[in-house]
Order: C-alpha cells, then sequence, then structure tokens
C-alpha cells in the first residue's frame, strides 16, 4: 500500500525524535523530570487524539475529555484490587467491587467501552452542523463530568480512586504517542481525511463533489475518541490515582491551547504546540512559586500558568489563526527548503 | 434515490443525457424558476443566457441537488432522480461549478481535484485512479500548478480548477455557471477550447451559463433563454440571435 508506506516515510522524522527524547530523559533526567516528560508524552496523545477529528472536519469539540475520564475509570476500576475497592467503592454496580483485571484486559475494555459511546455520540455529533455540534460536545463534557462526580457507588465521587496498578512507564508512553502520531498521519492523508478537510474549508463545494460529510465526521469523531481514550489509560495506569477534575475545563483548556498554537489542521502542527506549551507552561509554573532569577527574587505570582494559556490562545487568534504551522507538515518544510520557490510565494 | 422506470420514449426524455421537466421553485411567494423544460444530450454543449436575476443560477442549484425543487423532475439517462441530495448527483454523474468560486482554497490544485476523484472511485469501486487526477490537471493546462494551494491562484486559473475538480467526478452532465466571468479575451478563447475539448475528450454533456452572449453564442450547440424564471426561447445560436424577444430582455425596448 503506497499511502501506507508514504506515512510511514513523513512519520519518520517525528517519531525518532520523540523516542529520542524519550530514551534521553528515561536515562539521564532526575525522577520528576521524568514525570513532566510522562505528562508531555500524554498530552500528545490527547491533542492528536483531537487534532484527528478537530482539524480535520474543522469542528470545534470540548467533549473529548469525557472519553479520556471514561477509559481511566474504566481502567481504574476494572484494575484497583479487590481489597482496596471494598474500602472505596464496595457498593459499585454490576458486581464491579469483585472485579480484578489485568491492565491489559482493563484497557481492552476500556477501549470498547469508549468505541460504543463515541459511535453513540458521533449519529449526533455528525448530523448537527457547526456550531450546534460544538455546543453538542460541550454538553458531552459536562454529562461525562457529572456522572463521574455523582455516581459516587461507582466512581468515589469527588475523592479521587487510588491503588491502580503502575504499569506504565515512560518508554510505553512515548510507544504510544508514536503510535497515535502514525494513526493521525494515516488518516489526515487518507482519502476520508482530505474530503473531511474539504469539508471544513466549503460544505456546500464538498456535496457537489459528492462528500459525505455527516459519515466521515462520524468517522473521525471515534478514531478521535480511541486515541483520546488512549491518554486516559497512559493516566490511570502511570499515577496510580484518578479524579474526575482531571477530565475537565481546565484540562480541555491545556489541550486547545496546545493544538491552537501549533496549528491544529496539521499533525505536525499539533506536535509542535504541545512541546511549546509543556515547556512554557512549565516555566510559568516555575515563575508562579516566585523563584530566585539571576539574583533576583521574584515575588509570588498565583494563577500564572492559567494567564499564560489564555495569553497563548487571544496571541494566536489575532496574529496567526491557523497556529505556527497552519497547514504545513514537517516534511515541507524540508522539501521547501531544498527547492526554493521559484514564485515567491508557493 | 428511486428510478423510475426508464423510458427512451416518455415525454422525449433523453436516454443518454440530462431531461428536466417541469422544473420550479418558489421562495415566499416568488417563483425564481418556474416550470423549465430543459434538455443536455451527452456530448451536446447546451447555453443558457438570459438576464440578472433570470433564475440560472437556481435552475443549475435545482438540477445539481444544491436546492430541492418544489415541484418538477431531473432525469439522467433516462431515470428520475426522487428526491435527490447534492451528494447524490454527484455520485450519479452531475458536476459543477460556482458563479462565485467555491474551491477548497487551503487544499493544492491537486488535493481538490483529487476530492472528486476520490468520490469516482468510491462509485466505480476501487482505489483513486491517480493517472486520470493527472491528466486532468494536464488538460486543465494547470500542471505547473497543481503543488499550490487553490486560493493562491489568478481568478482564471481558479475557474479551471473549478471545472478540472468537476471533471475528476467523471460526469455525464456538467453545469458550468459563468466560466467566462471575469476572463478577458485572450482567457476567454481559452476557455471555449477547453470547454469543447472536454466534451469531446470525457464525453459528458455541457451546460454552459453566460451572460457574454458573444461567448455563448461560440461555445454552445443550442441555447436556452430564460426570463423571469422561465424558458423565453429556445434554438440553434443563429435562430435566437434573430429572435426579437431576446433583443427586448437584453436591450429593454419597449414593450
Ligand atoms: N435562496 C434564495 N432566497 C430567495 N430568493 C432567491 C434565492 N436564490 C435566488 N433567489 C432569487 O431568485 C431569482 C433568480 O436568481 P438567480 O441567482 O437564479 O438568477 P441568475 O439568472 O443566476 O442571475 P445572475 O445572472 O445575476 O447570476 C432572483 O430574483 C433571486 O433574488
Ligand atoms: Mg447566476
Amino acid at each position: 500500500m503506497r499511502h501506507l508506506g508514504r506515512t510511514l516515510a513523513v512519520s519518520a522524522l517525528p517519531v525518532l525524535c520523540l523516542l529520542a527524547l524519550a530514551a534521553l530523559i528515561q536515562t539521564f533526567a532526575e525522577p520528576f523530570q521524568v514525570r513532566l516528560a510522562y505528562a508531555f508524552f500524554m498530552n500528545l496523545v490527547l491533542a492528536l487524539g483531537l487534532q484527528v477529528f478537530m482539524g480535520n472536519s474543522g469542528v470545534v469539540s470540548f467533549g473529548h475529555l469525557g472519553f479520556m475520564g471514561v477509559a481511566s475509570y474504566a481502567v481504574a476500576i476494572l484494575t484497583i484490587p479487590v481489597a482496596l475497592k471494598a474500602t472505596m467503592i464496595p457498593d459499585a454496580p454490576f458486581g464491579l467491587a469483585g472485579v480484578e483485571l489485568s491492565p491489559l484486559v482493563a484497557a481492552l475494555i476500556a477501549f470498547a467501552l469508549v468505541l460504543v459511546l463515541a459511535f453513540l455520540s458521533g449519529f449526533l455529533v455528525s448530523r448537527l452542523s457547526g456550531a450546534a455540534a460544538e455546543i453538542f460536545t460541550l454538553a458531552l463534557l459536562v454529562i461525562a463530568y457529572v456522572v463521574f462526580t455523582a455516581w459516587i457507588d461507582l466512581t468515589r465521587g469527588q475523592r479521587s480512586l487510588y491503588g491502580i496498578p503502575v504499569t506504565s512507564g515512560l518508554g510505553f508512553a512515548a510507544a504510544v504517542a508514536c503510535v497515535s502520531v502514525v494513526v493521525a498521519r494515516l488518516f489526515r492523508d487518507s482519502d476520508l481525511g482530505l474530503q473531511l478537510r474539504a469539508s471544513s474549508e466549503d460544505t456546500l463545494a464538498a456535496r457537489a463533489m459528492g462528500v459525505h460529510i455527516g459519515r466521515l465526521r462520524h468517522i473521525a469523531w471515534v478514531i478521535s475518541a480511541l486515541i483520546v481514550g488512549a491518554a486516559g489509560v497512559l493516566h490511570a495506569t502511570y499515577l496510580g490515582a484518578i479524579g474526575p477534575n482531571s477530565f475537565y475545563f481546565s484540562q480541555t483548556f491545556l489541550v486547545m491551547a496546545m493544538i491552537i498554537l501549533g496549528g491544529m489542521r496539521s499533525v505536525s502542527g499539533t506536535i509542535l504546540g504541545v512541546l511549546a506549551i509543556s515547556v512554557g507552561n512549565e516555566i510559568a509554573r516555575t515563575l508562579e512559586s516566585g523563584p530566585v532569577v539571576l539574583g533576583v527574587d521574584l515575588p509570588e505570582m498565583f494563577g500564572l500558568t492559567g494567564f499564560f494559556l489564555g495569553a497563548v490562545i487571544v496571541a494566536t487568534m489575532i496574529w496567526r489563526r491557523d497556529g505556527i504551522l497552519g497547514d504545513i507538515e514537517f516534511e515541507t518544510l524540508f522539501r521547501r527548503r531544498k527547492a526554493p520557490s521559484k514564485g515567491g510565494e508557493a | 434515490m428511486n428510478a423510475l422506470p426508464s423510458s427512451s420514449g416518455h415525454d422525449g426524455i433523453l436516454a443518454a443525457g440530462l431531461s428536466v421537466r417541469g422544473l420550479s421553485r418558489n421562495f415566499g411567494g416568488v417563483y425564481a424558476v418556474r416550470g423549465v423544460t430543459l434538455d443536455c444530450a451527452v456530448g451536446e454543449i447546451v447555453g443558457l443566457i438570459g438576464p440578472n436575476g433570470a433564475g440560472k443560477s437556481t435552475l443549475m442549484n435545482l438540477i445539481s441537488g444544491t436546492i430541492t425543487p418544489s415541484e418538477g423532475q431531473v432525469w439522467l439517462d433516462g431515470s428520475a432522480f426522487a428526491a435527490p441530495s447534492a451528494v447524490d448527483c454527484a455520485e450519479r454523474g452531475i458536476g459543477r461549478t460556482f458563479q462565485n468560486i467555491r474551491l477548497f482554497k487551503r487544499l493544492s490544485v491537486r488535493e481538490n481535484i483529487r476530492v472528486a476523484a476520490i468520490t469516482r472511485a468510491r462509485v466505480k469501486g476501487g482505489a483513486v485512479d491517480g493517472a486520470a487526477v493527472e491528466d486532468i490537471i494536464a488538460f486543465a493546462g494547470l500542471s505547473a500548478l497543481a503543488d499550490r494551494p487553490a486560493g493562491t491562484l489568478s481568478y482564471g486559473h481558479q475557474r479551471r480548477v473549478e471545472i478540472a475538480r468537476a471533471l475528476a467526478l467523471g460526469p455525464r452532465i456538467l453545469l458550468l455557471d459563468e466560466p467566462a466571468a471575469g476572463m478577458n479575451e485572450q482567457e476567454t478563447e481559452g476557455l471555449i477550447a477547453t470547454v469543447r475539448g472536454l466534451r469531446d475528450r470525457f464525453g459528458c454533456g455541457v451546460v454552459v451559463i453566460d451572460h457574454d452572449l458573444g461567448f455563448i453564442m461560440q461555445v454552445s450547440q443550442r441555447l436556452y433563454v430564460m426570463h423571469l424564471g422561465q424558458i423565453l426561447v429556445q434554438g440553434d445560436p443563429e435562430t435566437v440571435r434573430h429572435d426579437p424577444r431576446v433583443a427586448e430582455i437584453y436591450l429593454g425596448r419597449k414593450k
């Protein structure tokens, strides 16, 4: 398959860079830096999942963190030892308090659950037009949160579920991120992805060219939910404890800032955005606590990270609506450098 | 899209080509198109002229499923479309361009054309014919621009991309809404050759709308003149040219 071969070739650069990064950090870095790197790879998976839907269809989704939460809770509830569950969620429905599965089986069940939920919600997302679909995704986020916080017998509500066997590590997260890069590129470059991208520019013209917009949106929705679900599995199996607030507005806002800054229309832009925001966010977090920089004792600046994300989104919207990379993928950058365009603009 | 019993002799419905029977569409109380009957055989170039607001674009939107008719029926190759959507029409072989160019501006020229080629491949079953895509690009004279984002092209080139994109559907009937608008004399000459060439090469029927009588007289084999939503006159270009009613609506001679 020519398409697969080409995608693998163009994904090679980001994939190799990501793997090298993971190897370097794993070998040389302090434990807290490994944790940061893990968060980076997990957010990358989340952002790539969002890119598959938003970047190709042009429809904004606020709801994807709900899928991440579903996967995280599913893995948590299925893998926490029975003895612990007896104290935390003894009245869990469906006899779940007495179930203890291996992380692999639990992850597969989590994916199946996300698949079913995404498939069903996808009917509405694909039928509604633009703004209505976006509001529906917002409702999904809120509904998921309400379920996480109110179904106390199952989720323990606002209190965290702990004791999830920690089976994931940096290498695994990096591998999942690399698979996500390839899947996102495969979809973007596929016939389905191209027709979906066309529909995001002009729905009327796309229909006149025979594009089944609803069907394509539905497919992208399901694929993107599954990738986001993988981020949920990474979340639960590394932290060992989860709570509902990881799957709500602040995390949605963070990942939005990432894909908006880098440019969600391309996979490369998404990677770049996750990298930039992760670094920037960490710097903001350090400054927030009022450190001493070059001999100057800075004041505490509470809320700086939130301000940073907001500022990034506003600045991108004003100066570069399509993000840093816009429609460009990495390999195009290299091709351009090698063969300078004759006409000026290319 | 139920195929009603196909009938070659029925009302003169064409067995190979487009037949429009009694097509109407009203917006509120106003009919933009009223009782229009029109034929375009495969291999034929038919012109559609008429003053501003005559209903030409609305007719094209009706034929291509972009808007739904209030009454009447569209037939393609002898079978009728019952409540067709734009997607159905594209899949069944009606390709079109738009009066206000509607390209996928950020996709490259090649990708624009590929979008339609994907639909054709899906309908026929199989993979996209990459060679056919390149063939269409070359035919439309766009080879040097194939990797450029469509939105960065000049007006005349964008019009060509729209035609090429519609051609990639492998259409039986191609609908061109004012393809010569905004073109200079030289580009218009080129367009005439292109329209004739595509009919011969891709074997489709073509319905062309234009205001420019000179262009439309040269390119079409038959003409329909539309006025206030209805077909006023039809015939070969010479007959139409000398019809006093045409001069009246065009030159505004008093009744
Ligand atoms: N969506 C709509 N809603 C209401 N009225 C409409 C709509 N579309 C078209 N019309 C009206 O229908 C009539 C025919 O318009 P149409 O665009 O078909 O004319 P046209 O012959 O293509 O004109 P032009 O040469 O200016 O392109 C006009 O009076 C127009 O105002
Ligand atoms: Mg018009």
